[in-house]
């Protein structure tokens, strides 16, 4: 039966009011309270405030940052999961590395390796190399590299020489391949071996151009029966024929068998259109212009055939078909057409203007971005994705850039002429975490969110008291909007919560008008939730927004402003014609490169706040607004009270003064500015003791100073009858009584003005919530997803067009996004799990109570929290009173997952603190108390909603509070460490309720004997985001241990009155330690130094430091950087204890000072830098002497090295496998015989394999060549 | 009467006609077995394993060079093989199979073994079954791949006896037409670039090499299954990679 009570409070609804706004409030803090008892992650004592949970966050933020700048950063390393190696798991994946607590899920137990796979040997990353095949494998392990016979090298990058690659040349074609592999190759191919067919060349493409010079080196090679071929020499001379270079077969000197232009056809590999003769041999490109094709029986290359610029497409008379210009040869058809002799045609292979190529005509090779909906600016819609596009031979393809926009696709367009552009298109990694990030530096937050191309500063500007930069992404990524993963709805709670914040906004109330807003005004109007919401977009898929097809869901909460809705964002649905990301720019490559291109000058922001220390800018900018508020009563209204009026009041009596003294003779003018002088003054101090401001204070001096000058006035009249009695000069009795009547009238008109509340001050809160982007309920626009093959459906997409649709046959070819059913029932709530200490009762379809397990009522300042559970998914709000489920504004701590868990938590205030809000209660308020409802709705995700409230019954104990304030956390956290020689820091405590704090350096002292006063919050209606608080300064601080003593008193509001007896004070103290640092941080050596030389470019180095003493014998975080101590913010890939390793650095060659800072946990700094020379040799050996010795020739090179030679190769283009060796290890003397008649054609190697183009020396024995 | 009497004759020889159509068609293998002679035991195992080669060869190909995927993904209902691959956010992924041409050697050898055996105990049937004694000695044998061909080198030293003398094949050479080993070529060249930059260009591999199509599919769990294909016989490789991988959001 439900319980009745009879309600004697004067005014009810006030009280209620109260109430519910109190456990509104309470609410949020007890959330952030439930998150932080609930998370096992956050249980360590490193972690244990929300301060410290925004740390981690931006701590999760800045490895993606890193690790996208270096694609080195250890996984996990900020997570303090203990990270194992997983050899070779369940499914095959070798050296995978998982967190301890899942390995054994996952990996065989014989296959678990303790630590990291780094450290063990089968796991080492490293070069692998075929030494059969020539091929190399980057980031291989050791272990499956050399299980199948492959040598594995220390250099993951593979930039060791065995790996650098050349131009293979094999007859007539060429491969990009390494040196080895070309000796494979050129066997497979039957070319050579002796020759030298590897050539260095810098690119692939370098390589591939020298094809055609390659095949102009060709010939007739002519054999005795009149046969003939076309070939190389080298192949002629294998085939026993007489080769004529530069000749076709048909040739009338050669006299073959062979007919010129006996037909045309294509050639496998090539691009171009053929004539053929009578033998088969290829002859030159076809041309209708017979004669000039055949060029007299000579080879023609390329550029000497037919329009040798242009692609000839369908061109009827030149088959000089170009690939890279869009053309290759290929059988003509009845849309082609054909060359005038015979049925071939250079294909077109541009794309025709289409839907597909944007209405475009797109040549062969071409690339171009497609994008669903507006991009950038922080717009990119819920569910859209970048796509590439490109044209490959008369066909577009698509390639999706990474889902959630985890690659955004940018694009170029170079000018080629006529008004013509190619585009060339990629899908580039977003950069939009590292934005961010950006915010953790005030300093250069500003310079840094200018230079990446990926971010913007979204500018805050509601009023001057709200207005903000933040650094946010350009293109935002995107959430998993499924809600399953419970890191990722995290993450992405966490993320959207970024952008709460909270307005001040100050009122004043004027004499006639009644309240005035003087302070931030703007925020009670739309642009504060416009602005807002436009910040909370930016961070991602939260706030009031639309998918990709333009639907939307409201997702914030705001109170005290006009709310903005997502139907304002329609627009950004549309596509913008010619919107494109474009590339990053040299600077930002090099940046990503460790090679920062920063201007090392740093401006201060003027944002102070932005990112104070965390980076976390929705704290500081509640902050900055709290302290523009101060600065604003302080200054302002403040200040107008005591500064301009006091030398109102000055002024006046100044020259009352000045004008009332000289004259024997007092004028009436004089007497009247006299007394109001003197009357205005008085007036000033009436309105300081009574406390007014504004319009209240000015009230009072101004009647002060008009009743003190008719004082004044008033004397002059009756001044014979006045000095007679005082006796006193008139000019003197004339301020006198200006004094006494203008104080008479002040005091009145202040009184009056006291009793009327004039003056008064009132804040007036405005908040704003970011929470993340939910689809629409309903399963309507599914479709929408499926059937457009060049956008094919992901869960992403599907799952941002309903909650109800639902992607099926994933892993086809054609995924479909469909629409869950729609049973029409509402979700049916049920309770499920409580706090300890607390039970549901009398539990029914309708609601539940909650009480204590002794079924008594809430405590108060105790944390409740509670789990109702639906049969389906769906998303749960509440409010005190009964609403609409779209009137309602609170959501369970699911925020506006859809779940069928929903978690809910309370601190209940007590009514004293009720009581100390100053609300007008009176009566029976126990029995008030004694009857809360909460009504809760939910929605599944068809949109079924209950109508009828599931009401929580519960009520709060009235009784006394009993229980002493518990300290839940501080900053920094107890047992911290201090950076060395710090004597002194700010201390913060976070209580579960308002308390009065001390601190002793003496234990067991009784509250009332200690000294030490904290400066406390304790106002019920402010109970911050981790408790209520209390700050100090903690001075005289020591390298060693430093300990304090903390006690606290609870309801302040009682301080000092009849009810002191009733407050509660810690028994125990509260031991709070803070570790000095004995020994400085050291950087005891660095590595590499001095100077480096190798033949590949770039090379991979291995930076190692080493560090010693600090908190704990050296155990620190180091990073390095380029420019200067401030920028080197790269965290090693190895670091964290005292030896720290980054692996896998790229340079080029060059001399290179790479800066180096080393940080403890306490903070404590050690400065470093690594300085080195990377030499790059390219040189090869060269001979320096070269004489006789005992019967020998000796040849002395410049450097080590190793020496061949040759009799009978003039050229030196030899396989020095072939030629004989003057050395047996490399070395700077090199020996041969000494024959007269020989010469000797030899080649010198150097260690990189450099080798000379021509031959090192000729040398006979009896003189050099 | 007689003109009946023809017509019935010649149905009947139409029919025996048919029906010996029909026998020797049904029955070609073991009949082309045992009226002629086995000239070349090589032709006979060509012959023999073509079709199994080929067909294991395509499916390897298709699944990543396993032919039985355990480190896969699912695409298009067929599990590919990754060839680079870490678990993790963030990293760039770790080589599988950094030998990636002895892999798929491997495979191919071992998708075979069963049907080398069997075609040489078909070889060795069919041979006795028209008096030839026979002697195979079961050796090792290998699979190997070159620029436009598959080559299963069979080390089984073979004797073939009768009256005529006897004969003796050291080891059998058997190729099949395939440009797998061009295939694997990008494959290993894509899987590099996944492992150093988390990501590959595929146009600038179908610029340089007219005759191969490389398309790239991104899966849900930011995996990517790249099919190569060569244009002109439509042969293809399929592998995966999971490589720098972001999650939703900036943390999930």
């Amino acid at each position: 039966m439900k319980k009745k009570f009879n309600f004697s409070i004067k005014n009810e609804k006030h009280l209620e009011t109260a109430v519910q706004i109190l456990i509104l409030i309470i609410s949020s803090f007890a959330i952030s309270y439930v998150i932080h008892e609930t998370n096992p992650d956050q249980e360590t004592n490193e972690k244990n405030s929300i301060v410290d949970k925004l740390i981690n966050f931006f701590n999760i933020i800045q490895s993606v940052s890193a690790q996208v700048s270096t694609t080195s950063y250890p996984a996990g390393a900020s997570s303090g999961v203990t990270e194992q190696c997983c050899l070779r798991d369940n499914n095959g994946a070798i050296c995978q590395s998982y967190s301890s607590n899942v390995i054994n899920e996952i990996c065989p137990l014989n296959q678990i390796f303790q630590g990291k796979c780094e450290d063990s040997s089968i796991c080492q990353i490293g070069c692998c190399i075929d030494s059969d095949e020539g091929t190399c494998a980057t980031k291989s392990t050791k272990g499956a590299c050399e299980s199948r016979g492959g040598i594995w090298k220390n250099d993951q990058n593979c930039n060791i020489q065995e790996c650098r690659k050349g131009c293979c040349v094999l007859n007539e074609n060429v491969q990009y391949s390494t040196e080895i592999r070309c000796d494979k190759l050129s066997l497979i191919y039957g070319v050579d071996e002796n020759e030298d067919n590897f050539r260095q060349v810098s690119n692939e493409l370098e390589c591939l151009a020298l094809a055609p010079e390659i095949a102009f080196e060709n010939g007739a090679c002519v054999f005795n029966d009149g046969n003939c071929k076309t070939t190389s020499l080298k192949d002629c001379a294998n085939l026993g024929g007489d080769f004529n270079q530069g000749f076709l077969c048909s040739h009338p000197d050669l006299n073959t068998n062979c007919k010129k232009q006996d037909h045309i056809d294509c050639v496998d590999g090539k691009d171009e259109i053929y004539w053929f003769d009578s033998c088969g041999n290829r002859e030159n490109i076809y041309s209708s212009d017979k004669d000039a094709s055949w060029s007299g029986g000579k080879i023609l290359n390329k550029a000497q055939s037919c329009n040798p610029n242009s692609a000839n497409s369908n061109s009827p008379i030149c088959g000089n078909c170009n690939y890279l210009l869009g053309s290759k040869c290929s059988a003509a058809n009845v849309n082609t057409g054909k060359i005038e002799d015979g049925n071939f045609i250079c294909q077109d292979l541009s794309c025709g203007a289409s839907q597909e190529t944007d209405g475009e005509q797109r040549e062969n090779g071409e690339s171009w971005c497609v994008y669903d909906s507006y991009i950038g600016e922080g717009k990119d819609t819920v569910g859209s994705r970048h796509w590439k596009r490109s044209c490959i031979d008369g066909k577009v393809q698509v390639e999706p850039c990474a889902d959630f926009r985890g690659e955004i696709c940018v694009q170029s367009d170079t000018d080629v002429g006529d008004d013509e552009k190619f585009s060339s298109a990629g899908c580039v990694i977003n950069r939009a975490v590292e934005c961010v990030n950006y915010n953790q530096d005030e300093k250069t937050v500003k310079e840094k969110c200018k230079e990446n191309s990926h971010c913007q500063l979204t500018e805050v500007d509601v009023d001057s008291g709200f207005k903000f930069d933040v650094c946010t992404a350009k293109y935002p990524g995107g959430f998993d909007l499924i809600g399953e993963n419970g890191r990722a709805v995290d993450s992405a709670k966490q993320l959207c919560s970024l952008a709460n914040q909270k307005c001040t906004v100050i009122y004043v109330k004027k004499l006639f008008s009644g309240w005035e807003c003087a302070a931030n005004c703007d925020c009670e109007t739309k642009k504060f939730s416009e602005e807002m919401n436009n910040l909370c977009i930016a961070l991602g898929d939260c706030g009031s927004y639309i998918n990709y097809i333009g639907e939307g869901t409201n997702n914030i909460k705001v109170k005290g402003a006009p709310k903005v809705s997502w139907t304002e964002y329609k627009k950004y649905a549309k596509l913008v014609e010619g919107q494109r990301a474009d590339p990053d720019t040299i600077e930002d490559l090099k940046r990503i490169g460790f090679v920062s291109g920063e201007d090392p000058t740093q401006q201060e922001s003027p944002l102070r706040f932005l990112g104070s220390s965390l980076g976390s800018f929705g704290i500081a900018a509640k902050l900055i607004a709290a302290a523009q508020v101060n600065s604003f009563l302080g200054g302002g209204i403040s200040g107008f009270t005591n500064t301009p009026l006091r030398f109102l009041g000055n002024q006046y009596l100044f020259e009352g003064v000045l004008q009332g003294t000289p004259g024997a003779t007092i004028s009436a003018f004089g007497n009247f500015l006299g007394g109001a002088g003197v009357g205005a003054y008085m007036g000033s101090l009436v309105a300081k003791v009574f406390g007014l401001q504004g319009d209240a204070a000015i009230a009072v001096v101004v009647a002060g100073a008009i009743a003190g000058g008719f004082g004044g006035l008033g004397y002059l009249g009756g001044s014979a009858i006045s000095s007679a009695l005082a006796g006193i000069s008139p000019a003197f009795g004339g301020l006198l009584a200006g004094g006494i009547i203008g104080l008479i009238a002040a005091l009145v008109v202040a009184i009056v003005m006291k009793l009327l509340g004039v003056g008064k001050i009132k804040k007036v809160i405005v908040k704003f919530s970011c929470l993340p982007w939910q689809a629409p309920a309903n399963g309507n626009s599914c479709e929408s997803c499926n059937g457009n093959l060049l956008k094919p459906c992901t869960e992403y997409r599907c799952s941002s067009l309903g909650k109800a649709c639902e992607l099926i046959n994933i892993d086809s070819s054609n995924p479909q996004c469909v629409s869950i059913k729609n049973d029409g029932k509402v979700p049916i709530i049920t309770p499920k799990n409580i706090s300890q200490g607390f039970k549901f009762e009398n539990g029914n379809i309708n609601g539940v109570e909650i009480r204590t397990e002794n079924s008594a009522c809430i405590p108060s300042f105790e944390l409740l929290t509670f789990i109702l559970e639906t049969d389906e998914r769906a998303q749960c709000k509440f409010d005190f009173e009964s609403r609409t489920y779209d009137e309602l504004e609170e959501y369970s701590l699911e925020e506006t997952y859809y779940t069928k868990d929903h978690t809910f938590g309370f601190i209940a205030p007590s009514l004293e603190s009720i009581q100390a809000l100053g609300g007008d209660i009176t009566g029976n308020v126990q029995q008030r108390f004694g009857n809360l409802q909460m009504y809760v709705k939910c929605q599944d995700v068809n949109g079924n909603t209950n109508t009828k409230d599931y009401i929580i019954d519960f009520c709060i104990a009235s009784g006394p509070d009993q229980t002493a304030p518990r300290i839940l956390t501080t900053n920094p956290i107890n047992n911290a460490y201090l950076k060395q020689n710090t004597n002194q820091i700010d201390l913060t405590i976070f209580l579960n309720e308002p308390a009065e704090c001390k601190y002793d350096l003496i234990s067991g002292k009784n509250y009332n004997n200690i000294t030490n006063i904290m400066n406390c919050n304790t106002d019920v209606n402010d109970p911050g985001i981790a408790g209520w608080t209390c700050n100090s300064t903690l001075q005289g601080l020591t390298n060693d241990d430093n300990k304090f003593y903390i006690k606290c008193r609870d309801q302040p509001w009682f301080a000092n009155t009849e009810n002191e007896t009733k407050r509660n004070t810690n028994n125990e103290d509260y031991e709070y330690i803070l570790h000095g640092t004995q020994n400085a941080l050291k950087i005891d050596y660095t590595k590499p130094s001095g100077e480096i030389v190798d033949g590949v470019e770039p090379r991979t180095i291995e930076l190692e430091i080493g560090t010693s003493g600090g908190i704990n014998d050296g155990d620190s975080i180091c990073k390095f950087g380029f420019i200067d101590y401030e920028n080197s913010n790269i965290p090693l890939f190895d670091t964290g204890g005292n030896i720290h390793k980054q692996k896998g650095l790229q340079l080029l060659s060059g001399e290179y000072l790479i800066y180096v800072k080393c940080e403890d946990d306490a903070g404590n700094q050690a400065l470093g830098n690594i300085s080195f020379n990377l030499k790059l040799d390219r040189q090869a050996p060269i001979a320096t002497r070269l004489f006789e010795e005992s019967g020998r020739l000796k040849l002395i090179t410049d450097e080590n090295a190793e020496c061949y030679y040759s009799l009978n190769n003039p050229s030196c283009n030899y396989n020095i496998k072939n030629a004989t060796p003057m050395t047996t290890a490399f070395s700077k003397e090199h020996y041969a015989n000494w024959n007269q008649g020989e010469i000797l054609y030899i080649k010198c190697l150097d260690v990189f394999s450099n080798e000379p183009t021509q031959c090192t020396v000729k040398v006979s024995a009896t003189k050099i060549i | 009467m007689q003109k009946r009497g023809q017509l019935t004759i010649f149905i009947i020889i139409a029919i025996v006609i048919i029906a010996a159509a029909v026998i020797v068609f049904l029955f070609w293998p073991r009949i082309s077995s045992t009226f002629f002679q086995v000239e070349d035991p090589e032709e006979f195992i060509q012959d023999c394993l073509e079709e199994d080669l080929e067909k294991n060869v395509n499916i390897i190909s298709k699944q990543g060079g396993s032919l039985n995927p355990t480190n896969s993904v699912m695409f298009r209902n067929d599990k590919i093989d990754y060839l680079c691959y870490t678990a993790d956010y963030y990293l760039t992924c770790y080589m599988q199979k950094p030998l990636l041409k002895q892999s798929v050697e491997d495979e191919i050898k071992n998708s075979i073994k069963s049907s080398v055996d069997s075609c040489f105990s078909d070889l060795k049937n069919n041979l006795e079954d028209k008096g030839n004694n026979v002697v195979i000695n079961k050796g090792e044998f290998s699979v190997e791949l070159f620029p436009s061909r598959i080559r299963v080198l069979i080390n089984y030293p073979l004797s073939i006896s009768n009256q005529q003398g006897t004969t003796t094949e050291d080891e059998i050479n058997i190729n099949i037409n395939s440009n797998l080993y061009d295939l694997i070529s990008i494959a290993t060249s894509i899987a590099n670039w996944e492992a150093r930059y988390g990501d590959a260009e595929t146009t600038v591999y179908m610029t340089y090499y007219p005759n191969i199509k490389v398309e790239k599919n991104l899966l849900n769990d930011g995996s990517k299954v790249y099919v190569i294909t060569e244009r002109n016989t439509n042969e293809e490789f399929k592998f995966a990679s999971r490589s720098l991988v972001l999650p939703p959001g900036y943390g999930g």
